[in-house]
């Protein structure tokens, strides 16, 4: 017995010797030591007061060795932004800024990355307090790559950033000029999973002002123009549909308001899968505004 | 020896299985030699998102569960999925009939006879099909009987309580199902407790060692589920700390996941080794 299980376990560990020495050269090593790293790097982002200054020295000496060891490949992205990020932790901003240019370099073929590295830079300046240089970045990453995640962002973030500073005027301009932008995606890219983020960002714009209809409107349109196509997810019709109505019920007190927005989908698309939830819905919503008290009908 | 098992009890008999387990390797080898497959298949598993096995499980991985699962660490988050039906097509295939094996070699140990593995092995072939047929109905009744669970955690989820007796209720269903799961398995391998048994050591047909199987369980139903619940009781430490796998891994590293499935499966092997062991012998001194 011990003989057999002193050869099985030789076996077993000769198959493992092997096919840890072939796979050493593929990236899954690389992968796991880019995990580690990354982690070390979310668990002081989640607290960085609470972590004593030698730990994250410690880390960004193991993000600086990560990048000189593999310069430029492509799982490397993530630990370039990593590195700049802690360098905001430790709010040296241009320590910060010198690594998010680098990458612009380094990635200088993938639209995302530079976007993403564009917006980084921004956000350096808008940390130090340089608002207007910041715009700047922001802008060009939005007129440079329009239609990457990070530039998509950029103008309802502005909006957002002028409403926080309680400045009204600069306020309905950025939002105004954000709407413009996303309604010329949302038309160019119809379709599309940017025309789709068009449309969800320009309704975050209009929520930001109160203007529940319009962003009723917009949301309608999302379930017209992409929940007849099978574009939208199951979880996503579900949370648009818990956005309409809390903008109907709660702000504008008005049932009709979220049934219109169904009905119309159902005379529009009748055979859609999604249809015979919608009827059962307004049945529903009918139901509750007959029970409901009269100022909210 | 035989009216000695009778009177000792479940303990003395599960004492004793472990006795003949360790003096008589033609009945431990089968046993060990499933462990070893088993881990040949987790080896394999761990390995196949990485050169060279990645050039065809890679499109298989990509195509059932998509492309996140070829990287690091989902990989490993994948594992248990991805051996969960290859350990199935293993157990039906061979395991069950690796513990035929290990029962033939248990009976001719007891009659005094040479107990090799390969002539337990030759005793048992021409019953494979049988096996097998034996390991499909175990295989069905304890996918029933997890499937019955699962409807009823699904009742659970519905339950709305947040205290009270119904809410107790929702979470003892909800916490204690990999305990319930345990003993649903443990209730699963009492029913076909001799099944195996009379298929190659007394050599019946399938319909007759199902009957005799019932039988001999009916009459003695409280000492089988006991035999196959003291052994299984050593799980749930297991099961425990299987529960916390990603408090462990997040603190320790990552692949200790597949250390806890390693560990998962010698736990198994050797719990059974004793259970099927204990029955076995239980058999031979009950199956007149």
């Amino acid at each position: 017995m011990k003989n057999t299980i002193k050869f099985y376990v030789a076996i077993l560990v000769v198959i493992f010797v092997v096919l840890a020495v072939l796979g050493y050269k593929g990236n899954y090593s690389l992968e796991r030591e880019i995990w580690n790293l990354e982690k070390q790097y979310a668990d002081i982002a989640k607290d960085p007061q609470i972590v004593p200054e030698n730990a994250i020295d410690k880390v960004i000496l193991a993000h600086k060795k990560m990048i000189e060891k593999y310069p430029g490949h492509v799982l490397i992205r993530e630990v370039y932004f990593s590195l700049g990020n802690l360098y905001l932790i430790r709010k040296q901003n241009d320590l910060a800024r010198e690594e998010f240019t680098k990458i612009l370099d380094v990635y200088k073929g993938s639209a995302d990355t530079c976007a993403e590295a564009l917006f980084a830079i921004g956000r350096t300046y808008e940390l130090s307090g340089k608002w207007e240089q910041a715009v700047s970045f922001y802008e060009r990453t939005n007129k440079e790559y329009p239609i990457t995640k990070a530039g998509l962002v950029v103008p309802g973030y502005i909006g957002n950033y002028y409403k926080k500073t309680n400045d009204f005027q600069k306020t309905v301009e950025a939002y105004d000029k954000a709407i413009s932008f996303y309604k010329k995606i949302a038309n160019d890219y119809a379709d599309k999973m940017a025309g789709l983020a068009a449309l969800n960002m320009m309704s975050d714009c209009y929520l930001a002002q109160n203007r529940w209809n319009d962003a009723l409107q917009n949301y309608g349109k999302i379930l017209s123009d992409y929940g007849s196509k099978g574009a939208l997810l199951p979880m996503q019709i579900q949370a648009l549909v818990q956005r309409i109505n809390a903008i109907a019920v709660r702000e504008l007190k008005d049932y009709d308001a979220a049934i219109t927005v169904y009905q119309a989908f159902v005379e529009k698309y009748p055979k859609s899968p999604i249809a015979e939830g919608f009827k059962k819905l307004i049945q529903q919503l009918k139901s509750v505004k007959n029970a409901a008290p009269t100022v909210i009908k | 020896m035989e009216n000695q098992s009778q009177k000792n009890g479940v303990i003395p008999l599960l004492g004793e299985a472990v006795s003949l387990l360790l003096k008589n390797p033609a009945v431990s080898v089968p046993f060990i030699t499933i462990i070893f497959f088993e881990l040949l298949i987790l080896e394999f598993c761990y390995f196949s998102t990485r050169f060279p096995l990645v050039n065809f499980m890679g499109p298989v991985i990509q195509k059932l569960w998509g492309v996140v699962f070829l990287h690091y660490p989902n990989n490993l988050f994948l594992l248990p999925k991805m051996i969960y039906p290859l350990q199935v097509a293993f157990f039906l295939l061979a395991g069950n009939f690796l513990m035929a094996v290990s029962a033939v070699a248990l009976s001719l140990v007891v009659q005094n006879q040479k107990a090799e593995l390969g002539h337990a092995r030759r005793i048992a072939l021409p019953k494979y099909f049988h096996v097998l047929v034996a390991a499909i109905l175990f295989l069905v009744v304890f996918l029933f009987l997890n499937q019955s669970y699962s409807l009823l955690m699904a009742r659970a989820f519905k339950i709305k309580s947040t205290s009270g007796m119904f809410f107790m209720l929702k979470a003892v269903i909800i916490y204690g199902a990999p305990y319930f799961n345990l003993l649903l398995g443990c209730f699963a391998t009492a029913l076909f407790a001799f099944f195996v048994p009379f298929l190659v050591i007394a050599k019946k047909n399938l319909f007759s060692a199902l009957i005799s199987n019932f039988k001999l369980l009916f009459k003695n139903f409280g000492k089988v589920l006991l035999i196959v619940l003291i052994p299984t009781i050593f799980y749930i430490p297991f099961l425990v700390m299987r529960a916390s796998i990603n408090e462990i891994a997040n603190v320790t590293s990552q692949e200790m996941r597949v250390w806890i499935i390693a560990v998962g499966y010698i736990m198994t092997g050797i719990i059974d080794a004793i259970i099927y062991t204990a029955l076995t012998k239980f058999f031979l001194s009950n199956k007149e």
